[in-house]
């Protein structure tokens, strides 16, 4: 029996120079474990074909947040939903903040107004209107001015809607009051729009019912009146049979 | 610079000199973990935690191991709980079919398309065969053949004698073999994709230090 310790010890380089010498005499002599040697030598160079895929990896520990980058991602991870709402409020607010907006419930009204007029139209905080401008902050609030009633222009619907609102002087009861009211007639359009659409489908569908149901009994009828000549023939043809052989 | 002067600097507080150690341990423990449970994203991940433990548990190391010792010897404790939470093999499989297009872009100057197709199927042929084998057995034959580790080394990093450290790989390269040729012996474009087991679920692998 072969020394398979030895063996292994032989194929991996990992014998002493004593039991290599010895390992040599033995191969020389045993024909097994020489072809067990050559077998185990092409399996272990079979094996260094089996490589992992080349990842992207260069990690690295930083100083005072040890997070994986998973951990990092998932911050980030937002629904587009999210995503959206929070562009949207974050325009908003830029818009708000360059166009200088003012909205305010007065004697006129629901006013909204960009700030860089203010100081025409209306009554306002002295020590806010009042500054220290140069030629060229007023052509460049000019140019801002045109540009911004360039964008109000671009939206008269909704302005319209806005300013036209009977908000004089109400309070807060009447505001809710008029907005349930407003609520209540758009509900009621709504049923009576839906109404009118399930009757205007209704009809369709009669319609469509009553001309299949006309076609159908004109097949029908077609069918018959060829069933009936059919057996017209026939009658005829049995008449003419029975004569025939009466008379012979 | 060794790898123990990168640890004692480290040690130190020199962030620097870890993160070459990272940098030059990264792929081999990538390796590691991608043998041993066989998912490309979960070795990534299971390298990235094996640095940051090591990282956190650095002031513990007292440098009785070799430091890839002690790094391979957390990985093997990272893919033995992967394995225990995913509860599951396989785990992997290699692709199906050959891509000659992908492979066209990899050939190499010195390779034809003909043999790197040859060494696509040879390491496809390798990675079932090796998904023959026991856990015990594989993990012997990973270390030995893919990290180059001594017997002594296996048999301290998986806490057994010597001599069971060198049956099991005997066993598993005798099973190998056996296997391969059978491999050799079928058409070549019928064979199937292999699938990759989970290799630790006996080894004793509790400590980090």
């Amino acid at each position: 029996m072969c020394d398979k310790e030895l063996l292994l010890g032989y194929l991996y380089d990992d014998l002493s120079a004593v039991e290599r010498k010895v390992f040599d005499a033995h191969v020389a002599t045993c024909a097994d474990c020489r072809d067990e040697l050559a077998g185990l030598r092409s399996t272990r160079s079979s094996l260094t074909a089996w490589a992992p895929p080349e990842p992207d990896l260069g990690f690295e520990i930083v100083r005072g947040g040890a997070k994986s980058s998973a951990s990092r991602g998932a911050w980030w991870r937002l629904s587009p939903a999210w995503g959206l709402a929070a562009a949207a409020l974050l325009t908003l607010a830029v818009a708000a903040a360059v166009a200088n907006l003012e909205v305010r419930m007065g004697a006129e009204g629901l006013v909204v107004r960009t700030g860089w007029d203010r100081g025409t139209s209306g009554p306002v905080d002295q020590a806010t209107t009042f500054q220290t401008v140069s030629a060229s902050d007023v052509q460049k609030l000019e140019a801002r001015l045109k540009d911004l009633e360039g964008q109000v222009s671009a939206r008269p619907a909704a302005v319209a809607t806005v300013s036209t609102l009977p908000v004089n002087r109400m309070s807060d009861a009447e505001i809710v009051r008029l907005v349930r009211q407003s609520v209540s007639e758009s509900e009621q359009r709504q049923q009576g729009l839906l109404a009118s659409r399930i009757l205007q489908v209704s009809r369709d569908t009669e319609a469509a019912r009553r001309s299949d149901v006309d076609r159908m009994l004109t097949f029908v009828r077609q069918v018959q009146g060829a069933g009936y000549e059919t057996s017209q023939r026939q009658r005829a043809l049995e008449d003419h049979l029975v004569r025939v052989g009466l008379q012979r | 610079m060794s790898d123990e002067e990168l640890v004692a600097r480290s040690r130190g507080g020199d962030l620097d000199s870890f993160n070459q150690l990272v940098l030059r341990w990264e792929r081999p423990i990538y390796a590691l973990a991608y043998r041993v449970i066989g998912r490309e994203e979960d070795a990534r991940d299971v390298a990235q935690e094996t640095f940051l433990r090591a990282f956190r548990a650095l002031s513990g190391f007292k440098g009785q191991a070799k430091f890839s010792s002690w790094l391979y010897r957390i990985t093997l404790n990272l893919c033995r709980d992967w394995i225990r939470r995913e509860r599951r093999t396989p785990i992997a499989q290699a692709p199906e079919g050959i891509d000659l297009v992908e492979l066209a872009g990899e050939a190499v100057e010195t390779e034809s398309v003909d043999e790197l197709v040859s060494r696509k199927e040879l390491s496809r042929a390798v990675a079932k065969a090796m998904a023959t084998l026991p856990d015990e057995q594989r993990t012997a034959i990973i270390l030995k053949e893919y990290h180059g580790l001594t017997f002594q080394e296996i048999a301290d990093l998986l806490d057994c004698p010597l001599s069971t450290v060198k049956t099991r790989l005997y066993q598993g390269l005798t099973v190998l073999r056996r296997t391969l040729q059978q491999a050799e012996s079928e058409p070549k474009r019928a064979r199937s994709s292999g699938t990759l087991r989970p290799v630790i679920n006996s080894t004793n692998l509790e400590s980090t230090n």
